[in-house]
């Protein structure tokens, strides 16, 4: 018998090379890739001299003009990176217009100006990244203040607000932002952009217009910014000047996450199916007015589905022969060098000209936390500035070589950069700059003015309200202003000149690592400890398609007790489809508990006596055995437990990390004993030891991760364990030990014994031998295992147990809805809501809570849910037939007291399986709410500005406290909410899922357990006890100690 | 010299194992129940198809010190298959018998001497985990734990009163109660680089 196949519907893979070299170097080892730019692109010692010659006279010129011409570069001259003014400017501009109500404004402005504490927010984060984005905004600031720059525009406003009173400030303030606004942003409509740009287009600038806005979470959005593209490309084609060369004309920018809600790989069919098809029709409207469009670039895991893209829309009829289909390409990606030839090659195979335009990219600091948080092997970005700035001099070089299949479009205001661009070019006049609108006008200024420029310099140039100006305003900043920009260095007077205009080439040759030291791979973020754990990137096909290769025959899983048990066999089934057969497991009968508990009792003082450094050292290797058979251990989780491939991932990683953090806080616990203070002539020592035999007791929702977390913990302290996995998990539970056992920890130390709680559980944690339990699962289970233990006269034992939660998010009116949203789809239906820090309620303040139900339940609405094991579902069953009628008893009493907002559809795949919709309803309090409710049904509950103390008491009221969340951008509110509500794991303005071992211990308090927190430096001491040894060293004679003090005095 | 991909440790019967074992180009053992490979890379991550060349050396020296002092009619042979019970199925290095051997035998069933040859690193302590179900077949009189480096060889023997454990290293000598005469740990060491 075999697992019914994982993973059997991916998308397609192109099989020619050159896309093979592209996926190829996704995650490529640093040192390699950067090795083959450096052997694709150096310079003559003279070509050398001839660049840094003419950069030099640029940024001489730049660094003496910029600041007294006053443009956006000498507000980053006159700023520091630690002003107070800047950070509170970041927060107000980013919200304040798109609060609605007054109320919430004014706490907005209050908070950001009344506080006077920034600069110890900002030297408390040291991560370059913060303070960069810090450093953006503060030319804001600056902006404002410009007028009268003899004092802080904080000062200045703090002032007014008390001399002139909020509203009036309020709308100051307002104005100041929309005058931000206006710095960056050419236009609020298409037509007020293309009218503004006349001016410039007179000195010789082109124009390509960019529709702000981008990551739709509906299909309504998508369309509407469907709609908004195609108007722009009516306005400007009718804006424009006569001009028979395409490329001299105005062109348009579109962000593809802007036309479909779904634009990710993992959903491939539905883009080729939709999206595709919205694109084609947009770029058909283009070529018919002749405006030329660029495909921005996104996040690095969008690269293959937008070359996907491109590649249907080259080779369709409708596009034959446009010159006019253009596509952005990331230097900083590892991939860009490899994108060029495929492009070139896709060029020649539809005889046209494709425009591409090269930036260096903007999405860095995202990119490297994805991949740490990940654990891929990887990042798929370069980590030193100057390694991009190779790789983006590598691709001008192949964008030049390849003749007339490109029209290159160099974004860039960096002056090395633009030097070395015109040398490669040499007598090719086929090509244009861009710079951003807003910036790099000083750079440019004078060059497109004097006509020194061989070539004319496009203005890439946002259109759009000022309320959507955020996500693109602080990319842009990020990328500007951090420390390592050229625009930011060529101000500061303190950095080097000869530094900045260094040949890039020659300086990374320089290096002997490639890799930035203080970014270490993300196997290493946590040093010498421990190694993070592997992930697999499930964007990346090879990865993808290795993995579908180890899932695809599997054979079926077996489970028994590690000790004789008299009951028959009995099948498990997929709760996808519960006509599969996943495998069978013998149960344990009473008197197999009995056996177990008696062989992990013989086994115990021999695995105590092992040195701790041995025991921690089977634990690694059990670790490093997981990694190795991760495929394995996912096609289990994905069909016994239902769980997705991602999270089934994510399942054993947690698993992994356990393993590897207990082993480690072995070592630091246990190592030796404490030597205390005290009186002289006796010595004192604590020392901590293994309890005996420990029981733990697991869920279904984990089945790798909480199963392993708990029996690695036990085992590390040197207790031995008998481990019970979830009766509807035990063939995960069986491959889990067998790991173990193999990498060595001895079947008396570790038993296994899959069973039924009710057979079982009293006999375990009620036999003498049990010094210890712990438990996951739900709070009546952990009352009755309490009362058991409690019901016997033998010695108090610990037990330790991690229940249930009713998790709540409170959203404000300042909180950026795109992210609540996407937040609250993860933390509510993500493992079909079968996560005990999964997201319950939201509570929505009232002026929003329309439009948030709106993309709330526009989102729901492209959800997919189906049999977890293809990549494209989102949302799987319900762990059995016993959780969906209670989920689904559940769901009729909410539509009986509330209003259903949206139920997801099943289709005919989910009819054998115990499915359960995505489901969200309006109540109008939380106490609807008596227990909690585990699986994928989100309650939203309104709440009115100003009483935040309702929804506190609210929360407490349920009497747990496991997970708990805010989004808001006012301090004061967060600083409110967390510190009254009394929960384990607070999370602000992100998700409330997914807590990490050793960076979020995770576990609740009051009815959600008792703590200490799994994957916490606390959490082994609860398998410990604690001695201490006095030996009175006085007692032999004399205190030899104390008069040798005497002797040394005399 | 590539190794062979561990699997994930596969449960069976041994009606399942005794037809899937023989085609596998490794040799494997069922514990409990669950498959493994008779021999693992060092870091415990790769299966592999033998050991080391001073491993097979020390079989090669206890299996002709074995065979010259084994008793009348008894039998030495190295990687055959044990058989305890229907979960359980080793091949030991070396061992000794004295039942009757068959054409169509497959298992041994009552061995009187086992030896195994462990690995030097400790990364084998696995192996020793195997002594508790040794210890159960009702013809086994004697176990010999023999370490590659340094000289050392763990005795287990089985008295009236239970199993009783001795030590013997450096130069020293084992005294059998199976075979006929001492075995000097010069013999079992013998060709070792120093």
């Amino acid at each position: 018998m075999a697992l019914t196949p994982i993973l059997t519907e991916l998308p397609p893979i192109d099989p020619s090379l050159l896309r093979e070299a592209i996926r190829a170097s996704y995650h490529e080892d640093e040192d390699a890739a950067a090795a083959r730019l450096l052997s694709r692109v150096s310079f003559t010692p003279e070509r050398r001299q001839r660049i840094t010659a003419q950069a030099r006279a640029m940024a001489e010129k730049l660094r003496k003009d910029a600041v007294a011409a006053g443009g956006v570069e000498a507000f980053m001259h006159a700023y520091a990176l630690d002003t107070e003014e800047g950070v509170a400017l970041m927060c107000l501009a980013e919200a304040l217009l798109r609060v609605p109500d007054v109320e919430t404004a004014d706490l907005l402005i209050r908070d950001k100006i009344g506080d006077t504490d920034w600069q110890k927010k900002v030297a408390a984060s040291d991560s370059f990244l913060i303070n960069a984005s810090t450093y953006g905004l503060m030319l804001t600031g600056r902006l404002l203040s410009l007028e009268d720059s003899g004092q802080g525009f904080v000062h200045r406003i703090s002032r007014m607000v008390g001399r002139l009173g909020e509203p009036v400030i309020r709308e100051a303030l307002k104005q100041a932002m929309k005058v931000l606004g206006h710095q960056f942003v050419l236009g609020q409509t298409i037509d007020q952009a293309v009218g503004r740009a006349k001016s410039a287009e007179r000195q010789g600038y082109l124009y390509s217009y960019d529709m702000l806005g981008e990551a739709a979470r509906t299909d309504e959005d998508a369309q509407r910014y469907l709609a908004s593209y195609l108007h722009a490309l009516e306005r400007v084609a009718a804006g424009a000047a006569p001009q028979p060369d395409l490329f001299r004309r105005p062109s348009l920018s579109i962000k593809l996450s802007a036309l479909h809600p779904r634009y990710e790989y993992a959903q491939h069919g539905r883009i080729m199916a939709e999206l595709l098809p919205r694109l084609a029709r947009l770029l058909q409207r283009a070529r018919e007015l002749d405006v030329a469009v660029t495909i921005d670039a996104e996040e690095s895991d969008r690269l293959e589905p937008s070359l996907d893209l491109l590649e249907q829309l080259a080779a369709s009829e409708p596009m034959r022969g446009w010159n006019g289909l253009g596509l952005a390409v990331q230097a900083y990606q590892k991939r860009a060098i490899h994108v060029i030839p495929w492009l070139a090659d896709l060029a020649s195979r539809t005889s046209r000209r494709i425009p591409v335009r090269l930036v260096k990219g903007a999405y860095w600091d995202g990119e490297v936390k994805k991949a740490q948080t990940m654990g891929y092997a990887d990042y798929p970005v370069f980590t030193r500035k100057v390694t991009t700035d190779v790789s983006y001099l590598a691709c001008a070089k192949e964008l030049f070589a390849g003749g007339d299949a490109f029209y290159p479009m160099f974004a860039t205001h960096n002056a090395q950069t633009l030097a070395a661009i015109l040398d490669l070019a040499g007598n090719n006049r086929g090509f244009e700059f861009q710079k951003l609108h807003g910036m790099g006008d000083t750079l440019y200024g004078d060059l497109v003015k004097a006509e020194r420029l061989p070539v004319p310099c496009r203005v890439y140039a946002p259109v759009g309200s000022h309320k959507d100006l955020l996500p693109y305003l602080v990319r842009r900043l990020l990328e500007n202003g951090a420390n390592s920009s050229f625009v930011h260095q060529v101000v500061d007077r303190r950095a080097s000149l000869e530094a900045l205009i260094a040949d890039p080439v020659e300086r990374l040759r320089g290096f002997a690592s490639k890799r930035h030291p203080a970014i270490p791979r993300p196997a290493d973020i946590y040093g010498h400890e421990r190694r993070n754990s592997e992930g697999i990137d499930l964007s990346d096909p090879k990865a993808l398609a290795e993995l579908a290769r180890r899932l695809a025959s599997l054979p079926a899983g077996r489970a028994a007790p590690g000790v004789e048990s008299r009951e028959p066999p009995r099948p498990v089934c997929d709760p996808a489809d519960r006509r599969r057969e996943v495998g069978s497991v013998v149960f344990a009968d009473a008197e197999a508990a009995e056996r177990a508990m008696a062989l992990a009792h013989r086994g115990q003082p021999a695995w105590e006596r092992r040195p701790v450094e041995e025991r921690a050292a089977l634990l690694d290797r059990g670790a490093d055995l997981f990694e190795r058979h991760l495929a394995e251990l996912v096609a289990l989780c994905v069909r016994e437990a239902g769980k997705t491939v991602l999270d089934a991932i994510a399942d054993v990683r947690e698993a992994v990390d356990f393993l590897r953090y207990y082993a480690a806080e072995a070592r630091r616990l246990l190592g030796r004993p404490t030597e205390l203070p005290g009186p002289t002539g006796e010595r004192n020592l604590l020392s901590l030891h293994p309890r005996g035999v420990f029981v733990t007791i697991a869920p279904w929702n984990f089945p790798v991760a909480i199963f392993v977390g708990q029996l690695a913990a036990a085992l590390a302290a040197g207790n031995s364990v008998v481990a019970k996995p979830a009766e509807a998990t035990s063939l995960t539970g069986q491959l889990c030990c067998d790991l173990l056992h193999r990498a060595g920890i001895p079947a008396d130390a570790l038993v296994f014994l899959p069973g039924e709680g009710g057979v079982v559980g009293k006999v375990l944690v009620t036999d003498p031998r049990c010094a210890g339990v712990a438990f996951t699962g739900s709070t009546a289970t952990a009352f009755a295992i309490n009362r058991a233990m409690a019901a016997t006269d033998q010695p108090l034992r610990p037990l330790i147990a991690e229940t249930g939660g009713m998790n709540a998010v409170v959203v404000d009116s300042s909180a950026l809805l795109e992210a609540v949203v996407q937040d609250t789809l993860d933390g509510a239906f993500r493992s079909a809501g079968q996560r005990c820090s999964a997201q319950r309620v939201l509570f929505v303040q009232d002026e929003i809570a329309d439009r948030a139900i709106e993309m709330l339940t526009g989102a729901m609405a492209e959800l997919t849910v189906g049999d977890p094991g293809q990549l494209a579902t989102d949302v799987g069953p319900v762990i059995n037939g016993k959780a969906q009628d209670k989920l689904m008893t559940h769901a009729r009493r909410m539509e009986q007291e509330g209003r259903l907002l949206y139920r997801a559809r099943l289709d005919e795949a989910c009819a054998h399986g115990t499915f359960v919709p995505p489901m969200a309803f309006e109540i109008d309090r939380m106490s609807r709410l008596t227990e909690e409710v585990f699986g994928p049904i989100l309650h939203v509950v309104r709440w009115q500005a100003g009483h935040l103390d309702r929804v506190v008491d609210a929360v407490a009221a349920t009497g747990y406290g496991l997970t708990f969340g805010v989004h808001s951008r006012i301090d004061e509110t967060v600083e409110t909410l967390t510190s009254r509500v009394k929960a384990g794991n607070i999370y602000v303005n992100r998700n409330i899922i997914g807590a990490v071992v050793g960076t979020q211990p995770f576990g609740g308090e009051g009815l959600s357990g008792t703590g200490f927190k799994a994957g916490g430096p606390h959490y082994l001491l609860r398998f410990l006890t604690e001695r201490t040894l006095t030996v009175n060293t006085a007692a032999v004679g004399g205190n030899l100690q104390l008069m040798g003090a005497l002797k040394d005095e005399a | 010299m590539s190794h062979p991909t561990l699997l994930p440790p596969i449960r069976m019967t041994r009606q399942e194992f005794d037809a899937w074992a023989p085609n596998q180009a490794i040799p494997y053992e069922l514990i409990d129940g669950r498959v493994e490979p008779k021999y693992l890379s060092d870091d415990g991550l790769e299966a592999m198809a033998g050991g080391k060349v001073v491993h097979h050396l020390v079989i090669g020296n206890v299996s002709a010190a074995l065979r010259a002092r084994a008793p009348q009619a008894c039998h030495v042979l190295p990687d055959a298959r044990v058989r305890v019970g229907d979960s359980m199925i080793f091949l030991p290095d070396v061992t000794l018998t004295c039942e009757p051997i068959r054409d169509d035998s497959l298992d041994l069933l009552a061995p009187r001497l086992i030896v195994e040859v462990l690995s030097p690193s400790t990364q084998r302590q696995d192996r020793t985990a195997k002594l508790d179900t040794y210890r159960l077949i009702p013809s086994l009189e004697e176990i010999w734990l023999v370490r590659t480096r340094p000289r050392h060889v763990e005795v287990w023997q089985r008295r009236p009163d239970g199993w009783h454990v001795a030590d013997v290293i450096g130069t020293g000598t084992i005294q059998s109660r199976v075979l006929q005469s001492p075995v000097p740990l010069d013999e079992l060491y013998e060709g070792l680089p120093a």
